[in-house]
């Protein structure tokens, strides 16, 4: 969060963030009507909302959020129910105050209207109940809420108590499965007390299971036939765990499983869905679960009536559920309670400072070492390590988790999916990846426009999807992953996939490409980021227009990433995106051609070889390199500089994973670490240039675009 | 150990179970109650608060006549008396959802 001097943009940016708690908390309800907890955070939220906006006399944001507090009192108290309706209208609630945070005035005219008519729907909802009576949880889950409410604030003691001690990075979440065999009794073992002693080993929520007890003239009085899950959070592994029921192990059934990995970050709090905690747990069949799965009602509710599942066996899913939840929550709340706020001007003027300092010490160094000062040498040595843990450590303090990106996409695919008539699930994968906080912020529309484009034209209508034999329910996955010095994210979908050949031929149609172009499928696929390209029958709202992914890729080039399309028809597509792990400080090799200095970023490098000692063929612009076959590109040449003498130039071998290609320099100087200005106006335009440093001496450099180059190297080869 | 008594002249029909519920006793409790089932229409109480000790065979006795009440039809309560607390302590230990009344009073 930024801190402005200004007190009244610093509470905007709090409302903001109480608003995305909101949110939250909102879908958290409309997945759990039972949730307690999102009733107290949701109502947390309006109230801080609603105290803080009143110091700043911003009557009108203050009047409306006391009227959603009401409403959420009443829930709270039991006397609403939450509905589906109700958490629709809250989403609607939440939408209009980050309207009214939006405006400059206290009182915004135009927002008046939409606001009173808000109010109202709200009040008619929690005061008489009539128009969410139809459906929704209430009325569904009143017979169980004494029983739920009384497991709930079990579980709440325990899993408080895991909280307290998830602190502990060392403390994991497994599912203990125990289903003793009939005789257990008869041997003498009390399988209390087992559970008393995997009790000690850390904290635990115990689910007791007695679906399987016949009736009195169906029973072994001395067979034992309840059964348990047992959540627990503990530091002592699985072993720990087994060593308990190594006595019973051989005529029983014991699981040991791990839920919760005790590293999980914001979005992740969500846990997983009620359907897929019954089939882990093989409570359920995956058919089963599929059959109801496009029930527009309660999952829990909807699988018990069809007969498929015991309430007992939903309570303690939703138990799990809840457990887990809290754990990851109260985790976090551990983390950020041990943090201090920063605004990130400060954070970049930080970042910025110390990138300078690293070019100045990289000069310092390369002076001393000119002029022989063994003095200036030694300490320069000793000032290196710390140059560079400042330098980690600043770049480290930049990072922040890419979950605060993608929590903001959960709403996006909810509501999407409604306004098209699809079913959508978002998977998240990867969400504790960190990523420069400029990087984030700049990756935030190009990944947008991907799932709009998925859910839009990639997943199908649920009829669509049946018909073709594919669950109703898309899936839309956002995966995070660390690849070397940089990050992975993927958009993968499962809908109807891309066409190859009918990309090509919207492109030959648009005259994108000549009609008898040679493409590869990889490249074919590759003309959507074309400008002006789509093959979206009729443009939509939601996208389609024909602008779009040729702006997504300008935008994750700007960041020196790339983004690749793979995609099967009737399986789906994925896009990945390669993304710099920071924008800050590179540590770049510096080269001079004709007279300037140009840096190429050190990732890229696979090797650097002098040309006199090499077998090349300058006709084709080849050498051998180690026996194979590798074109080089003359940086000469490409930037219309007056040519050299090949044979006295050095090679830098580069490569961007896909392909291996030489840029051919004048010399080579040295590593040099430093931070990347953005290039002025008159630069932006040049073709293989990324961005400008300034060297410690006040010289200009200008850094190599290492991608770009290795592309247009690759097609003039291919020519 | 003195044997289930079961009263058909108290309103509810009860099976006073006393002393002890446990493993030990659970093949003469079972006995007991399903003797009892035959004997009732509508409803029965199982009082069990005059039990000294009890263990999980002997709680699963419980679940088990619920289970024969549910499939029977007939309205089965459990009078806890001055043992609410323990049966209650006892099913918050095992993980168990409370039988007829033990944390929330009668069914």
């Amino acid at each position: 969060m930024k801190v402005h001097d200004d007190p009244l943009e610093t509470f905007r940016e709090e409302a903001r963030e109480l608003l995305i708690e909101l949110e939250r908390a909102l879908m958290q309800l409309e997945e759990d009507p039972a949730d307690a907890d999102s009733v107290d955070g949701a109502f947390r939220s309006l109230h801080t909302i609603k105290g803080s906006g009143n110091m700043f006399d911003l009557d009108q944001l203050v009047s409306f959020a006391h009227t959603v507090e009401s409403v959420f009192a009443r829930v709270r108290d039991g006397d609403a129910p939450v509905s589906l309706e109700l958490v629709e209208l809250g989403l609607q609630a939440k939408d209009h105050m980050a309207a009214l945070l939006a405006e400059e005035d206290a009182v915004a005219e135009g927002l008046l209207e939409e606001g009173t008519d808000l109010e109202k729907r709200l009040l008619a909802l929690a005061g008489g109940g009539e128009g969410s009576a139809g459906r929704g949880a209430a009325g569904d889950d009143a017979s169980s809420a004494p029983t739920a409410a009384a497991d709930a604030e079990g579980a709440r003691d325990t899993a408080s108590d895991a909280g307290a001690g998830a602190a502990d990075a060392e403390e994991r979440t497994y599912r203990v499965t125990f289903v003793p065999g009939e005789d257990l009794f008869r041997t003498g073992t009390n399988p209390l007390l087992l559970i008393k002693e995997l009790g000690e080993l850390g904290s635990a929520l115990v689910m007791g299971f007695t679906d399987r007890v016949p009736s009195v003239d169906a029973m072994d009085p001395e067979a034992c036939y309840i059964s348990w899950d047992i959540v627990l959070t503990s530091s002592a592994g699985e072993n720990a765990i087994r060593d308990v029921f190594i006595f019973v192990e051989e005529n029983s059934e014991v699981s040991v499983e791990l839920i919760d990995e005790g590293s999980v970050l914001d979005t992740d709090i969500s846990y997983k869905r009620l359907g897929e905690i019954l089939v882990e747990r093989g409570d359920i069949a995956a058919g089963d679960l599929e059959r109801v799965i496009g029930s527009r009602d309660y999952l829990g509710d909807t699988l018990v009536q069809r007969g498929y599942i015991t309430p007992e066996r939903v309570e303690s899913a939703l138990q799990e559920q809840q457990y887990v939840r809290r754990i990851r929550e109260q985790r976090q709340v551990t983390e950020t309670t041990s943090s201090i706020k920063v605004s990130t001007e400060k954070l970049d003027s930080l970042v910025n400072l110390v990138g300078e300092f690293v070019s100045m010490h990289a000069n310092l160094t390369h002076r001393a070492e000119m002029r022989e000062d063994r003095e200036f040498i030694a300490m320069g040595e000793q000032m290196e390590a710390l140059v560079r843990d400042l330098r980690d450590l600043s770049i480290d303090m930049h990072m922040v988790p890419v979950a605060v990106l993608f929590s903001g996409f959960r709403r996006l695919v909810r509501d999407l999916a409604q306004d098209l008539g699809k079913e959508v699930a978002l998977q998240l994968e990867g969400a504790e990846t960190e990523l420069d906080k400029n990087v984030i912020d700049s990756l935030k529309d190009p990944l947008l426009h991907i799932i709009r484009n998925s859910i839009d034209h990639g997943i199908e209508t649920p009829d669509e999807r049946r018909a073709t034999g594919k669950d109703p329910q898309g899936t839309v996955r956002l995966a995070a992953y660390y690849a070397g010095t940089n990050v992975i994210i993927e958009v993968t979908d499962d809908g109807k996939g891309i066409d190859a050949e009918k990309v090509k031929a919207k492109a030959v149609e648009g005259g994108i490409i000549a009609a008898d172009a040679d493409l590869t499928e990889e490249e074919m696929l590759a003309l959507i980021f074309s400008p002006g390209f789509s093959t979206a029958a009729a443009a939509t709202n939601v996208s389609g227009r024909g602008v779009g992914m040729d702006v997504v890729k300008q935008n994750i080039e700007k960041l020196g990433g790339t983004v690749r399309v793979e995609s099967r028809p009737a399986e789906g597509t994925r896009m990945s995106l390669r993304i710099p792990l920071t924008l800050a400080i590179v540590e770049g090799l510096l080269a001079r051609i004709a007279g300037g200095y140009y840096l190429i970023n050190i990732a890229y490098i696979v090797e650097c070889i002098d040309m006199q000692a090499i077998k090349r063929n300058s006709e084709h612009r080849i050498i051998d390199f180690r026996g194979e076959v590798l074109p080089y590109f003359d940086l000469r040449r490409f930037f219309g500089l007056p040519p050299a003498d090949i044979g006295r130039s050095q090679l830098v071998v580069v490569s961007n994973e896909d392909r291996k290609i030489g840029l051919l320099v004048d010399s080579i100087h040295d590593n040099y670490q430093t931070v990347i200005k953005s290039l002025s106006k008159v630069f932006e335009r040049v073709e293989g240039i990324s961005g400008a440093v300034t060297l410690g001496d006040g010289t200009p450099a200008l850094m190599l675009d290492v991608d770009r180059l290795v592309r247009v190297g690759a097609e003039e080869v291919k020519e | 150990m003195t044997s289930p008594r079961f009263d058909a002249d108290v309103a509810p029909p009860t099976l006073f179970v006393s002393d002890e519920l446990s493993f030990q006793t659970a093949a003469d409790i079972c006995g007991s109650l399903m003797d009892a089932f035959e004997r009732v229409s509508g409803e029965l109480r199982i009082d069990v608060s005059e039990v000294d000790s009890f263990d999980l065979a002997g709680a699963q006795l419980l679940y088990a006549a619920a289970r024969t009440a549910e499939e029977r039809g007939i309205d089965l309560t459990v009078e806890y008396g001055g043992n609410a607390e323990r049966f209650a302590k006892f099913y918050r230990f095992a993980g168990l959802k409370p039988l007829g009344g033990a944390a929330e009073g009668p069914r």
